[in-house]
């Protein structure tokens, strides 16, 4: 390719060219001062007076009109014109010269690069060798390395041929005898190869020309890993450190070369100080030989440092990116892994379902069979019932004759028809039991009696179910056989179990069945299992694999066994659960489920005592009594009444750390949290001692008026250690208590003391300040704190008309008996997920919302 | 007699806490009778064997009545110490208790092990109680959000 087109970069190229110096400038210009010496200026002392008149009239003068003077002014103008004009053509005459000699200079490129190609091609041609080289470095077929046997000129055409190359990369040229401009051909290459990755030029006589090409190229070039430039002149006997320089300089920019060796290079103290900066820049490098070269030390050992610590920070890098791949890897390995999984799923739902296909067709068949077998029994029925009929005919004909005996055989015929359809009854039976098992498999094995049960007695009705039963339970284990047989590749993983076939269970919900009948009904089925493992049939063993799961875990317990566990849980859990899962979700928490709840935490008789009327009140009470349409709701809407009062004392991220309901009161605590969760003293809000507020809600939730004295109010915590080394609970000091809340009132900015009276279903606030020791932040406390005691006293009438002395007076000497409500604090477990520490130890409140 | 054909001899009056066995034996048996077979092909021999066991315990010391719904996730805190470390077991031996307990009709150890599962429910959160019981999450993200939604009312008690 390069034998044709000549581009302009090769006629910029002046620095590979081996052009001679630019020579006779001064002497030309010397000829052209010779001869601009001979035009002269006009000489106005020559002219005539009119003539000179003219000539300053049309320069805009005045003449004067005495010649001399006239002569003198005008003389000056024409010595002025004089000389522009002599620039004008020196500045003319020097672009023309420029022009002819950048020509000239072209000319001399061209033919120069003529010569080279000429050169190179007659070299080439020379040389069998490189033109089988350059003709497969041209192709891309070349081997990852080479080394090649070259001369100057041959290296010029190689390094033409590596432009495009891009299968070559490991290129050995060293001791070759190379020039400075076949190296620095080699350098411009490197410009545009992106394959080549390591380059050996040792030993040969590159230079200054070589060094700046190279330099040039590294700035661009991003796949160059190891360059040698060992034992080459590169400085020219140290008389240019230019072409050093500009390598050295290239190093601050490339960012892929990591080898680079100067050995014996002449390099010289410039260059080595050049070299010690440059790389200060790179992180590359790891290995640079500078050895042999004159290159200071104090530069040598900069050099050899940054080296060491490029070579740290690469190891550091491959390290990452290993561990990196490691870890690529590995999640690749358990994403086959998972995909192997999902495919062996699918091949054994596919091949489930095409066992669901082959049982459908069994099942199509075997109704053919029966009802073809139907229909020859009623075709042999017909028959029997037509010879009957033939006989009853001759016989009446010879009763007609006879006139004594009368036909019995009608009630024969009759019975052996009842017993007909006994039997057809039985095969139905049989029929509907190998649908049941069939569809359902073994996973609702323990759900199989009841079912039997249901269809044994819907199957064959009244009349004629004592003959269906036993033969359609040992029908059964076979269609169940069938249908549970486990695919082949699965079986290692499926616990095996035995299975025998299941007894009816006495039904718990309708209880219609006796016990007695359930082990009648328990011993036929095993009879029916002996003979049906008898039957050739049957498979010979009644061992069935479990098709889905153990069935007994909570997902596959019976429905009544699975709302005995409900009821023991109450709404809040049934919630929960039915967050699980969609079967938990339909199974479980059905209204059935729900409604159990319900009846169990509110209109249990338990709660509601011994009052015949009330209970009997309870057990009517309706889903929409409670004021909701399904009993889920109904538990909400319940549920939501035992609430704090939702109000801006409690907003939903404030965390109830107490609450407890005894008789009429019901009392919630929460903190008044601050802004960063630290206790009052502690975030600056006073120079007190730390402190917590806790605000007390408390509501009369009963029928009579609830009187409390918040200044009664009382907090335990675990303080210290005593005496004896334990933990003992102990009163905190109480800073102040006070009610500044009342029912639905917005702030009250007075604050009151002194007994507080609540009439039904109002509610008051108290605020109490606990001075809690060495305490920084709220969680410190509520981990410690123990219970919270409020006194109050139902004053046994249902309006609160007492005055605040009376009733002050009702709490002190106490009429009634003052009562206490004794709040617990939540576990320090509670107290641990309210919080979360950001970075920096500042705490916040998790409002989860 | 258990499923695998192991013989368990217990006297009249621990076997008639089953209300099946009960029934199996005829009206006129008394103690002093010679000792029959009761065949409970349903139950396995180790399953049996526990069944006995609480059958004896409770014949010598009834069980207090379980609270409905229950105070504590704790067992020991429901049940007198004997019965919570009774139904201290593993999940399979668990539930096949509580099928054995169905199927012989025996209804306080159906109570006692119906709250202990119940027990192991309290206080979870929907991902503990998955973890527990082995329950692989089915719902899609959406159907999931939409339950949340619902029962978030439980949350902020």
């Amino acid at each position: 390719m390069m034998g044709e087109d000549f581009t302009e970069e090769d006629l910029d190229a002046g620095d590979v060219l081996e052009d001679a110096d630019d020579g006779d400038e001064n002497g030309r210009e010397r000829e052209d001062s010779i001869d601009l010496a001979d035009l002269k200026p006009m000489d106005a002392f020559l002219m005539k007076m009119e003539d000179l008149v003219t000539e300053m009239e049309r320069r805009h003068l005045h003449p004067k009109g005495f010649f001399n003077d006239d002569a003198k002014e005008l003389q000056k103008y024409f010595d002025q014109e004089h000389f522009k004009e002599l620039e004008k053509i020196k500045e003319e005459r020097r672009e023309q010269r420029q022009r002819s000699r950048m020509k000239a200079q072209l000319q001399k490129k061209r033919l120069q690069l003529e010569k080279q190609l000429r050169e190179e091609q007659d070299a080439v041609a020379n040389d069998p060798q490189i033109e089988a080289w350059l003709s497969v470095v041209r192709s891309d077929q070349t081997r990852p390395s080479a080394r090649i046997g070259v001369n100057s000129v041959t290296a010029r055409a190689l390094a033409k041929a590596m432009w495009n190359n891009k299968s070559l990369t490991s290129l050995d040229l060293s001791r070759n005898d190379l020039s400075d401009f076949a190296g620095a051909q080699i350098g411009r290459m490197l410009k545009r190869n992106a394959a080549l990755v390591k380059l050996e030029l040792n030993e040969n006589r590159l230079g200054p020309r070589a060094c700046h090409a190279f330099g040039e190229a590294l700035h661009t070039n991003g796949t160059l890993k190891t360059l040698s430039l060992e034992s080459n002149p590169l400085t020219n006997e140290s008389t240019d450190q230019t072409g050093v320089v500009a390598l050295a300089q290239a190093l601050s920019s490339n960012a892929s070369l990591t080898l680079l060796n100067l050995w014996r290079c002449d390099l010289g103290t410039t260059a080595g100080a050049e070299l010690a900066k440059a790389l200060h820049l790179n992180s590359s490098i790891i290995n640079l030989d500078v050895g042999n070269n004159g290159v200071l030390v104090a530069d040598k050992r900069r050099i050899a440092d940054k080296v060491d610590a490029n070579k740290k920070e690469t190891r550091a890098i491959a390290l990452q990116n290993h561990a990196f791949q490691e870890q690529l890897r590995k999640e690749a390995a358990g994403r086959q892994a998972i995909a192997d999984e999902e495919q062996k799923a699918r091949e054994l739902e596919e091949w489930m379902d095409a066992q669901k296909d082959l049982r459908a067709a069994e099942r199509m068949a075997e109704a053919d069979a029966e009802r073809e077998k139907r229909r020859e029994e009623e075709r042999v029925k017909a028959e029997a019932e037509r010879v009957a009929r033939e006989e009853k005919k001759a016989k009446e004909e010879a009763a007609k004759k006879k006139k004594g005996k009368k036909g019995k055989k009608g009630k024969k015929s009759s019975a052996s028809k009842e017993y007909t359809s006994a039997a057809s009854g039985a095969s139905r039976g049989a029929q509907i039991a190998r649908s049941i098992f069939g569809r359902f498999g073994f996973g609702f094995a323990p759900l199989l009696g009841r079912h039997l049960d249901v269809f044994a007695s819907v199957t064959c009705g009244a009349k004629s179910g004592c003959p269906a039963w036993p033969a359609a339970v040992s029908a059964a284990p076979a269609a169940a056989a069938t249908a549970a047989s486990a695919p082949p590749d699965a079986s290692s993983q499926r616990a095996k179990s035995t299975l025998e076939p299941k007894a009816p269970r006495p039904p718990n919900r309708t209880g219609t069945r006796s016990a007695p009948a359930a082990a009648a009904a328990a011993r036929s089925a095993a009879t029916a299992a002996s003979s049906s493992a008898a039957a050739p049939s049957a498979p010979a063993s009644l061992k069935i694999r479990a098709m889905e799961m153990n069935p007994a875990t909570l997902l596959w317990l019976p429905d009544d066994l699975a709302h005995l566990i409900i009821e023991h849980v109450d709404g809040f859990d049934l919630a929960r659960l039915s967050q699980t899962c969609g079967r938990c979700l339909a199974a479980h928490a059905d209204e059935q489920a729900w409604e159990s709840v319900v009846r169990a935490r509110w209109f249990d008789r338990r709660w509601l005592g011994q009052r015949r009327g009330l209970t009997r009140a309870a057990s009517a009470v309706s889903v929409r009594q409670c004021g909701a349409a399904t009993w889920a709701r109904a538990y909400r809407e319940l549920a939501r009444r035992q609430f704090a009062p939702r109000t801006w004392l409690t907003p939903r991220h404030a965390k109830i750390v107490a609450r407890r309901r005894v008789g009429s009161a019901a009392a919630w605590a929460t903190v008044a949290h601050t802004a960063d969760c630290r206790t009052v003293g502690a975030s600056g809000q006073g120079s007190s001692a730390p402190a917590i507020d806790l605000r007390v809600l408390v509501q009369n939730v009963g029928a009579e008026a609830v009187c409390f004295d918040p200044a009664r109010i009382a907090v335990t915590w675990l303080a210290c250690v005593d005496e004896a080394g334990r933990v003992a609970p102990r009163p905190c000091e109480i800073l102040f208590a006070e009610i500044f809340a009342r029912g639905h009132e917005r702030r009250d900015a007075r604050r009151r003391p002194g007994v507080e009276t609540l009439g039904v279903l109002t509610w008051a606030a108290a605020i109490v300040r606990v001075a809690v020791p060495d305490c920084y932040y709220e969680g410190d406390f509520l981990e410690r704190a123990v219970e919270l005691r409020v006194p109050f006293v139902e004053t046994g009438s249902p309006r609160h008309a007492l005055s605040a002395r009376e009733s002050r007076l009702l709490l002190e000497t106490g009429s009634a008996a003052p009562q206490l409500l004794t709040m617990p604090f939540v576990g320090p477990e509670h107290v641990h997920r309210w919080y979360t520490e950001l970075p920096g130890g500042c705490v916040v409140l998790a409002t989860g919302l | 007699m258990s499923q695998e054909g192991d013989q368990f001899e217990v006297e009249v009056k621990v076997a008639k806490m089953s209300e099946l066995v009960k029934t199996m034996i005829p009206e006129e048996a008394d103690e002093e009778e010679e000792a029959q077979e009761i065949p409970l092909p349903n139950v396995k021999s180790h399953v049996l064997a526990k069944v006995i066991e609480f059958c004896r315990r409770y014949a010598e010391e009834p069980m207090s009545e379980i609270e409905k719904p229950l105070k504590s996730a704790n067992m020991h805190e429901v049940v007198q110490e004997w019965y919570a470390n009774y139904v201290d077991v593993d999940q399979e031996l668990l539930f096949e208790l509580i099928l054995a307990a169905n199927y012989m009709d025996i209804k306080p150890l159906l109570d006692l092990t119906c709250a202990t599962v119940a027990s192991m429910i309290k206080g979870k959160t929907p991902e503990e109680i998955r973890k527990t019981f082995n329950i692989v999450n089915d719902f899609t993200p959406e159907e999931e959000a939409q339950v949340r939604e619902e029962n978030k009312w439980c949350e902020e008690a």
